[in-house]
């Protein structure tokens, strides 16, 4: 069969290049997606790096600005300068001047202390016993692997704070220092400075709450939509944050980068709970979804215009076959009537074969007539283009004058007749003239193919509403092949221009067309003991159409 | 043109009598301090106890004279609880307040719930229309990140702190802050450092679920005011006074100094907060609001004096900025006291407005000590403080003479039973801290 292999192969073209192409936009949106969720994961991480950097900034210019502060403040009455400047700068908390070997001179150990101030003696009270090192181990000194991705800006910055404070402890052996404090769980920081004579040391400690109020403005004001970004404490619990989110305890962070040495311990964080997720799912399933329905309209579109070829070539083989099988038909009546002619031209013939002659004439002009009819009814039909004349009409009465006239051909053919009509008169509204025509079709065909069978029955039965008659024969039947395509215009079982019998193509399907548009229908049954059943179904009143 | 010599004094005086209300009038300070004490004769021959009171007195401002511009950030609370007439009332008083603010006023409102968003940034009232949009546009849900907005709030005030604003927050909230520094003392000491910046926090709060130990401490460490609103609908009041106490602002930066000779003790202040170091007291207010009174009471211990002799107890030095002219001025005064050997002398000299003061701030400060000791389940110390304060104060009233004015210290002992007793309601919580703190720091009545 190379035509179906031909449409194999025309279908295999079609999808084949399609699910490939196909599997690569799927692959190249998997791609997209995956690129999109690491420029998403980048541009975070440079926001919290940004924000990181800035914390460390302000941090370093606090801290630059209080040593500065510190070291420049007057030796004289050095506590009251201290107390004073503790009173006017929001970022203070408490101020002390220590002094080795005598202890604490502020806050004073003599007179009663405010809660605030034993809370701060009670915090510190490790550093003024030295019991604990003034130098916070891993300060000013070069920042920790997790800085090492900071800006060269930010490290620059470091340097320069961290030059001054070792400077001066080469220089004039004056110390200073930056002192992250953990007590019961929260973070403190301290900046201290040395007096010149190297006895007392004195700073301040910072007011972490206006420290963390300031630092409010350094997370990213608008947030990408969907995206959160939180300051988390040493403890990691959030100390405020920007964006929709609701962190509790259990939310784990997309990304979370230390502050650094300024907040040791501190976290910037960013959240973006299913929001980053569904926004890269949303690329992959959009891309899915376009690259699917060009993968479905590329398959149909092709499937169709395959299928749409596959029946002209089909359309196009019939009408050549058609015109070729009309063509023999046509040529094989007219040949016999030339011949017959001639032969009566010829004088010395009997009168008796000049009947015969005549006779013989006479059946191949119908046998023609029969042919042009059909070809033309075809054409009618199929523009839809036929006059139907309903009339009230006995439709024993059409069978038994369709029998009568036919009856010497069944007779000749050696068909056997066996009219089987039930009693009451078959009355109904329809068309004789079209009812004639498909019985006629219909005995044409019993004589073409089932003459061997010797027996043609027609049996009518009235049921509800139609009347169905049948007609039997004991031909050979209808291959299983060609069962569902009888009624197809053309179709013949056997097309071939050596065909034994001649024919159209178009018998069965008229006659179907002319029944349906009665109302009715023409079937085709396998007849129990072999041959072919084919049955009429006739609408006892008219139905509107 | 010559004058006769007879009408010179005269026209030199018509003179004096034109230019003289006018001096007064440039020189007429924002702030009168008055200082009295309770005993102003004390007992002589043994070592007394006394009670200094400075008062601060601003007088009402003529009502047509130009008053500070406002430099005026809202903190709105828009958790989830608050959804609902809360936040509607709450729309609306905001809305009301705004449009008492004039063109020269600067306006800002941020809204928390577990983050902050800045709703108006800081900007002239003038442009009403599109904040008053802005404002209906707020929906409720969410945490409270009570310490994110107040931050934000501060932000938003600090873009014009160099401007001869009076700054202030007002802080709306219903529930607990349950995000970032959430304790008493930590936005306690936010609103320290805020002072410092001139920045007073009002806290404002509504229902019963708030947190009240946080927003008095807020508060009262900002030098702003504290509203305990039960129902919403008062709201739209609420702000009404605050506007009209921000408005009527005549001084700002207030430090009162009081130093004592070296004979002389101070022993502590009596329910405000501030400083003693050695002879020194130093107590500071953010702000004085016109037609208010605010006062300092300083308990001081004196030598064992001699009849008839005068004791200068204390030299009182107020430094506070006239807001109207932004200059800095000072007012001083004496704490003078006598000595006297007549116990009658004593009690007759005795001052009932002092000893009222003291009444009601010693009674505002035991309150607050009761309630910290009940919440941190000492229910029979917190009962016992009541009942000692209320003693304490009567027995000292008779010795006075003053029983009458401290009769309203037996209120006490009843409340002793309450504080005793049953669970205190979370309303009953608030209107206690409230009230002391409307005693502490004279808030007028709302």
């Amino acid at each position: 069969m190379t035509r179906s292999r031909i449409a194999l192969l025309a279908g295999l073209l079609l999808l084949v290049p399609t699910l490939v192409v196909g599997a690569l936009a799927l692959r190249a949106v998997r791609l997209e997606e995956s690129r999109l969720a690491a420029q998403a994961v980048e541009a975070s991480r440079l926001q919290l790096l940004a924000g990181s950097e800035s914390i460390n900034l302000a941090l370093a210019e606090v801290r630059e600005g209080m040593l500065t502060t510190l070291r420049e403040l007057s030796e004289d009455n050095l506590a009251e300068r201290l107390e004073s400047w503790r009173r006017g700068n929001p970022l203070l908390r408490n101020a002390f001047v220590w002094e080795a070997g005598r202890g604490l001179l502020l806050p004073a150990p003599g007179r009663q202390l405010t809660e605030e101030e034993a809370a701060f003696v009670a915090r510190y009270q490790g550093l003024f016993a030295g019991r604990i090192p003034w130098e916070f181990p891993g300060a000013d000194q070069p920042p920790p692997p997790a800085a090492a991705a900071y800006s060269s800006r930010s490290e620059l910055r470091q340097l320069s704070q961290a030059s001054p404070a070792t400077a001066a402890a080469v220089g004039g052996g004056r110390a200073q220092g930056w002192r992250p404090w953990f007590w019961e769980n929260r973070l403190y920081l301290l900046a201290w400075s040395e007096s010149p004579d190297g006895r007392r040391r004195y700073g301040v400690e910072l007011e972490m709450m206006a420290l963390l109020s300031r630092l409010v403005d350094i997370l990213p004001a608008a947030p990408p939509p969907g995206e959160t970004y939180a300051l988390l404490d040493d403890a990691g619990a959030v100390c405020f944050q920007r964006g929709p989110a609701v962190i509790t305890a259990t939310t784990r962070p997309l990304l979370a980068l230390p502050v650094g040495p300024a907040l040791p311990h501190w976290q910037v964080a960013l959240y973006a709970p299913a929001a980053g997720a569904a926004g890269g799912g949303g690329v992959r399933l959009f891309g899915t979804l376009l690259v699917a329905i060009f993968v479905v309209a590329i398959l149909a579109g092709g499937g169709l215009l395959l299928w749409e070829g596959q029946r002209h070539q089909r359309d196009a083989r019939r009408k050549t076959s058609f015109v070729a099988n009309v063509s023999h038909e046509l040529k094989t009546p007219l040949t016999t009537i030339r011949m017959y002619a001639e032969l009566l031209g010829e004088a010395d013939e009997a009168p008796e074969k000049r009947h015969r002659y005549l006779a013989v004439i006479q059946g191949e002009c119908q046998r023609l007539t029969r042919l042009v009819n059909n070809v033309l009814d075809f054409s009618r039909l199929e523009q839809g283009r036929r006059d139907y004349q309903r009339r009230p009409c006995d439709l024993a009465e059409v069978v038994k004058s369709t029998l009568a006239a036919q009856g010497g051909r069944l007779a000749a053919a050696g068909l056997h007749c066996q009219l089987n009509l039930p009693a009451p008169p078959l009355t109904l509204v329809s068309d004789r003239d079209a009812l004639e025509q498909v019985l006629l079709n219909l005995l044409d065909n019993a004589l073409k193919y089932a003459a061997t069978g010797g027996e043609l029955q027609i049996a009518a039965a009235v049921t509800d509403g139609a009347i169905k008659v049948g007609i039997l024969d004991r031909g050979p039947g209808i291959p299983e092949a060609h069962r569902q395509k009888i009624f197809d215009k053309f179709h013949r079982v056997d097309d071939t221009l050596t065909a034994r019998q001649p024919g159209s193509g178009l018998g069965l399907a008229i006659s179907r067309q002319l029944l349906r548009d009665l109302g009715g229908d023409l079937l085709w049954r396998l007849r129990p003991g072999g041959g072919s059943c084919f049955e009429m179904i006739l609408p006892r009143t008219e139905r509107s159409s | 043109m010559k004058i006769p010599r007879s009408l010179r004094p005269l026209l030199a005086l018509l003179l004096l009598a034109a230019v003289l209300p006018a001096l007064a009038l440039a020189a007429a300070p924002a702030v009168r301090v008055q200082v009295s004490l309770d005993r102003p004769q004390l007992p002589a021959g043994s070592p007394q106890t006394a009670v200094i009171k400075v008062a601060l007195d601003a007088p009402a401002r003529p009502g047509d004279g130009e008053r500070p511009p406002i430099n005026l950030t809202l903190v709105l609370d828009r958790s989830g609880s608050m959804a609902g007439e809360k936040l509607e009332r709450a729309r609306a008083a905001v809305i009301e307040a705004l449009r008492r603010l004039g063109p020269r006023d600067i306006f800002a409102l941020v809204t928390y719930d577990h983050s902050v968003e800045t709703v108006v940034p800081a900007q002239p009232a003038s442009n009403s229309e599109w904040i008053e949009g802005r404002i209906r546009g707020i929906a409720a849900g969410g945490n409270t990140a009570l310490f994110a907005g107040v931050s934000q709030g501060a932000a938003e005030v600090r873009k014009h702190l160099a401007g001869p604003y009076i700054h202030r927050i007002i802080l709306l909230s219903d529930g607990l802050a349950n995000v970032g520094p959430s304790t008493p003392d930590d936005l306690g000491r936010l609103g320290g450092a805020l002072l410092k910046e001139g920045i007073s926090v009002t806290t404002v709060g509504v229902g019963t679920d708030f947190n009240e130990d946080l927003m008095t401490r807020l508060a009262a460490r900002s030098d702003g005011n504290h509203y305990f609103v039960a129902e919403s609908r008062d709201l739209s009041r609420i702000f009404a006074s605050e506007l009209g106490d921000v408005l009527s602002v005549v001084a700002r930066k207030v430090i009162i100094e009081i130093e004592c000779p070296p004979t002389v003790r101070p022993l502590r202040i009596i329910g405000r907060e501030g400083r003693i170091s050695g002879q020194r007291v130093e107590v500071g207010m953010n702000q004085l609001y016109g037609g208010q009174q605010k006062y300092v009471l300083i308990e001081v211990e004196t030598p064992a004096g001699r009849p008839q002799q005068t004791l200068e107890l204390a030299r009182v030095r107020t430094t506070y900025e006239n807001s109207r002219t932004a200059k800095a001025e000072t007012a001083n005064a004496r704490a003078m006291a006598s000595f006297t050997a007549s116990a009658t002398e004593v009690r007759r000299s005795a001052s009932p407005e002092v000893y009222q003061a003291v009444v009601e701030n010693e009674m505002a400060a035991a309150r607050d000590k009761a309630l910290d000791l009940y919440n941190s389940g000492k229910r029979e110390e917190a009962a016992q403080e009541l009942k000692d304060t209320s003693a304490t104060l009567q027995q000292k009233g008779e010795a006075a003479g003053l029983g009458a004015v401290a009769a309203p210290a037996a209120a006490l002992s009843q409340e002793a039973d309450e504080f005793q007793k049953e669970d205190l309601s979370s309303a009953r919580k608030k209107e206690i801290r409230s009230e002391s703190f409307k005693s502490r720091t004279q808030q007028k009545d709302y």
